[in-house]
């Protein structure tokens, strides 16, 4: 019989296999909390009074983006590249536990995890450092922003696990891309601003770039144009939808995987 | 081991009436026939896997043995037939996939979650509110394992675990892919003695690849024998050896001194240490026992000896290829 349904134990299920795989709780939890309370300690003893809260705005919203870089993307594509690796995804289906439930179980508790995760990080970073405390429609946008790019690294994720569809090689590809895109949002000891000329060029073409050169100015409510970001949140969107799709061809073509079940009948 | 005090067709019945609707409840039990095949050919990209050109059909109820050598096309069959492998020819199954319950060679669960969680996710209710998933539960006698993680687990609780999972499933149609394999002896024949229980009270259709005949003797009535991705031949236990051993056979040590004893008699093909002879009639086996035990020789009488049967089918099978 199959089973389509979202429910209170598959809900429960991925959760747990969210919080036990150690990854995410640390990469998208404890890390970025460690990295906004490092660098903001580092910072703020040379930063003069009047820009305090600037530098601890820009440290605490581009620390911000390291959540669903770990959590939806990193964590994600690790989880699920190592259960297509040993087709437990496969075996569920068998059980009836259909392949789009257990997508969509997955997808909902990374997003329940990411909500947890982000606020955990505000309430640290309001009550420990002196930041700019943005209006709700500001707050919000900014915020809009952080889930849409969730949604596009969790496709991602999702893509490059279902290519590669074993555990090292995905997690070595997800970890390089993951600092990657940490070294262009100027989370990696280099802000956007002093970025090399070639390097900003690149950097422009992903949505992390615009989290500190834009986003930490939406946050402190000034009037500036997201449209780039927009742009560029669009183009990595459809660049994650078509390593998400391409994947799925490719296992179309060259066997018949999981859920692409052909009854042959007389 | 407990005793399951439920007849598993009764219980299939009653889960199908919950959730499917009558007419194909009802078309369920008119079947006549779960598997039927008349040819099949699978195809791995230029890789002839498997040809079978005679008709086959299995009935509601049957238990069927799918054997032969590594690379014979066991589970390319399955495959085939779960719809899984590209394969052509006219050929039904009466389920769809999803209705048929499966026990592949390869079952792994997330290896941090315990137990626990996996069954109440697969089953999606309470284990605790559950009576049915209690019983197998009880049956398998693997209580003990439910807080386990599914890493810690030996070999025979992995392989109870998914047959708790698949019979859970109430599907009329089971395939099993090698349930025993990689278990040291006494696990293998605990796994197939609660196997054999279960489906001793149990109609539902079993068709299930093993290596191991003698612990198959017990549990099907009929055989598909395959070998190089052929049919050799099928059909039920007692008919094939009749075909290629004859009405009974009598089995003895190879050595010289038995083997000059029986020169008289015309040995068949035989696993190498034994001496086996087919008997034509009930006087030429009297004849044979009289002269063993005479000479005080142990031996073993069988009507029923699938891998007697294979050797002498595939000895067959080879001469007429």
């Amino acid at each position: 019989m199959k089973n389509n349904k979202i429910t209170y134990h598959s809900l429960k299920y991925e959760m747990l296999n969210l919080l036990a795989n150690g990854y995410i709780p640390f990469f998208g939890i404890v890390f970025p909390i460690f990295m906004m309370l490092l660098i903001s300690y580092a910072v703020g003893k040379d930063v003069p009074a009047d820009f305090t809260q600037l530098v601890m705005t820009k440290i605490m919203v581009t620390m911000m983006m390291i959540v669903p870089l770990a959590i939806t993307f990193l964590g994600h594509s690790s989880i699920y590249s190592e259960e297509l690796e040993k087709q437990i995804p496969q075996r569920l289906d068998m059980f009836g536990v259909t392949l789009r439930s257990q997508l969509i179980s997955k997808m909902i508790v990374q997003f329940i995890l990411l909500t947890f995760a982000m606020g955990l990080n505000y309430a640290v970073g309001f009550m420990t450092l002196d930041v700019y405390t943005p209006n709700a429609g500001d707050f919000l946008l900014v915020n809009l922003y952080f889930y849409l790019l969730a949604v596009s690294l969790f496709i991602l994720g999702h893509g490059i696990a279902n290519w590669i569809r074993r555990h090292a090689p995905a997690f070595g590809l997800a970890m390089a891309l993951y600092f990657s895109f940490m070294v262009l949002g100027g989370v990696m000891g280099i802000e956007v601003d002093d970025f090399p000329p070639v390097m900003e060029s690149i950097a422009k073409i992903f949505p992390f770039y615009y989290v500190q050169s834009l986003f930490v100015k939406v946050w402190m409510g000034k009037e500036v144009s997201i449209m780039p970001a927009v742009q560029s949140l669009i183009f990595f969107l459809a660049l994650a939808l078509l390593v998400f799709f391409t994947s799925n061809l490719f296992h179309k073509r060259h066997r018949i995987g999981f859920g692409q079940r052909k009854e042959v009948t007389r | 081991m407990s005793h399951l005090n439920i007849n598993a067709r009764q219980v299939m019945i009653v889960h199908e009436e919950q959730t499917t609707p009558a007419p194909i409840l009802q078309a369920i039990e008119r079947i006549t026939e779960m598997i039927n095949i008349d040819s099949l050919d699978v195809f791995y990209g230029r890789y002839h896997a498997l040809t079978i050109d005679r008709p086959i059909y299995v009935e509601p109820g049957d238990r069927v043995g799918i054997i032969g050598s590594n690379g014979a096309g066991k589970t390319t069959l399955i495959r085939a037939l779960l719809g899984q492998a590209q394969a052509r020819g006219n050929f039904s199954v009466a389920l769809p996939p999803h209705k048929i319950a499966v026990h592949m060679q390869q079952n792994e669960y997330t290896s941090v979650l315990p137990i626990k969680v996996i069954i109440e996710r697969i089953i999606d209710r309470p284990i605790a509110e559950d009576t049915f998933i209690q019983e197998l539960i009880s049956f398998f006698d693997f209580e003990k394992n439910l807080k386990k993680r599914y890493k810690t687990l030996s070999g025979g609780e992995k392989q109870r675990l998914t047959l708790i999972l698949v019979l859970y499933q109430r599907s009329p149609l089971v395939f099993m892919d090698e349930v025993t394999s990689g278990l040291d002896f006494v696990t293998r024949q605990q796994v197939m003695e609660l196997l054999v229980d279960w489906f001793a009270e149990s109609n539902q259709t079993l068709c299930i690849v093993s290596h191991y005949y003698t612990e198959l003797e017990k549990l099907v009535n009929k055989i598909i024998y395959l070998e190089d991705g052929q049919l050799v031949d099928w059909g039920g236990n007692q008919e094939l050896f009749r075909k290629y051993c004859g009405k009974t056979v009598l089995m003895c040590e190879n050595n010289v001194t038995n083997k000059a004893l029986m020169s008289g008699y015309k040995p068949m093909a035989a696993p190498d240490h034994l001496l086996a002879f087919s008997c034509k009639d009930a006087a030429e086996e009297a004849s044979m026992s009289s002269l063993l035990r005479h000479h005080d020789i142990d031996y073993r009488r069988t009507s029923n000896d699938i891998e007697l049967m294979t050797i002498n089918a595939k000895k067959y099978w080879e001469s007429k290829v």
